[in-house]
């Protein structure tokens, strides 16, 4: 391997390091939001690591760096509940057998009970609204929102609208 | 309460740090896809050993063609045959994970495991049968003088270490299995608590 190669390595390593300090948690969440399976939010997670680390060195700037992580992010998540949907990975008896334990109503370790109703009523919300609801929730602006999604500012207003109503609908019933 | 304080509360407890699913969820699931290829390459490496025994002794015994190596050449014959069905069934359906998840990954890795420690029983059982087989007749024939004093010595010693490694390593591989039970358990009782 070349020098410059070496370098160009060990700056992308770098650039990967910093991405997941600034965007590690938000990620989390995300994950959290589409799985509710302990393992299966690991696996989602992974995929979007990896998704990025592949994407990263063709990122030159033309959005910001967040509005290009959540793309991906949110893009592979979608991919990732559809291939659950066709396949029912998740669906394998044994599979299910050991998620059970790790994620019934004791076994998830969810400390905050306020977090644990809000993250419950965003995954059962629709795909496009939970979407444009965890964006929002990650302080994104509805320009971004609309970038990242690649729909138009008024449809992100919306979308965040119904997936207000529903949010609160939802939490109201829960109390 | 207006929809910008709720929108705030919202956000205040989404942004709380999410919990880990497990510190080593993802390091069995990676330690399961490497195990693939040793565990590939040990049932290759176990099937040339059988096919070995079988071709081996039944060229011995046809060149020794007598009824004592022809009872010989049966005994390793069952012998293999049996061990090598008995690794057939113990690793069938654990070569890969039937789901590519975590979880899918840390029931295959217990599985392998608990395979592992029915691989030791049984290996314990065959050697305890081939002990038993093999030193009373070797000192059969030693006593009707069949066998020269040098080389039954040297038979025995040889029997003797080969125990020694068998023992070594199904304690050894026994020990590794109850590890790995251990942390797929460990982990799975992080998860409840």
């Amino acid at each position: 391997m070349s020098q410059t190669e070496q370098d160009k390595k060990i700056e992308l390593a770098k650039r990967y390091e910093a991405l997941w300090q600034e965007f590690g948690p938000s990620l989390q969440r995300l994950a959290f939001s589409y799985e509710f399976l302990p393992q299966a939010r690991e696996d989602l997670l992974q995929e979007i690591l990896l998704a990025l680390w592949i994407a990263l060195p063709r990122f030159r700037g033309e959005s910001s760096l967040r509005t290009f992580v959540f793309r991906i992010a949110h893009n592979r998540a979608l991919t990732h509940v559809w291939r659950r949907k066709r396949t029912g990975i998740h669906e394998d008896p044994e599979s299910l057998q050991l998620a059970d334990k790790r994620a019934g109503p004791e076994g998830t370790a969810i400390h905050n009970a306020t977090q644990e109703r809000l993250l419950q009523a965003i995954r059962e919300l629709p795909l496009s609204l939970k979407q444009v609801m965890t964006l929002a929730l990650e302080e994104t602006s509805h320009a971004e929102i609309a970038e990242i999604l690649g729909i138009s500012e008024n449809n992100v207003a919306v979308r965040l609208n119904r997936a207000r109503n529903l949010l609160r609908e939802k939490l109201g019933g829960r109390q | 309460m207006n929809s910008d304080q709720e929108m705030k509360q919202w956000r205040e407890a989404w942004q709380i740090e999410p919990p880990s699913s497990g510190p080593a969820s993802a390091e069995i699931r990676n330690k399961a896809i490497r195990q693939e290829k040793s565990l590939r390459f040990k049932f290759i490496l176990e099937m040339a050993l059988a096919v070995t025994l079988l071709v081996g002794s039944a060229i011995y015994s046809s060149v020794k063609h007598n009824a004592e190596m022809l009872l010989w050449m049966v005994l390793v014959w069952l012998l293999t045959i049996a061990a090598s069905a008995f690794s057939i069934w113990n690793w069938q359906a654990l070569w890969r994970a039937s789901a590519q998840s975590v979880a899918g990954y840390m029931l295959l890795y217990r599985a392998r495991a608990e395979a592992t420690l029915r691989a030791v029983k049984f290996g314990w059982a065959l050697l305890v049968l081939q002990l038993f087989i093999v030193v009373p007749w070797l000192t059969y024939d030693r006593l009707q003088h069949r066998m020269p004093q040098i080389r039954y010595g040297f038979a025995m010693l040889l029997l003797a270490l080969l125990t020694f490694v068998y023992v070594r390593m199904f304690l050894r591989q026994r020990r590794k299995a109850l590890e790995e039970i251990q942390l797929v358990d460990g982990e799975v009782a992080h998860c409840e608590n």
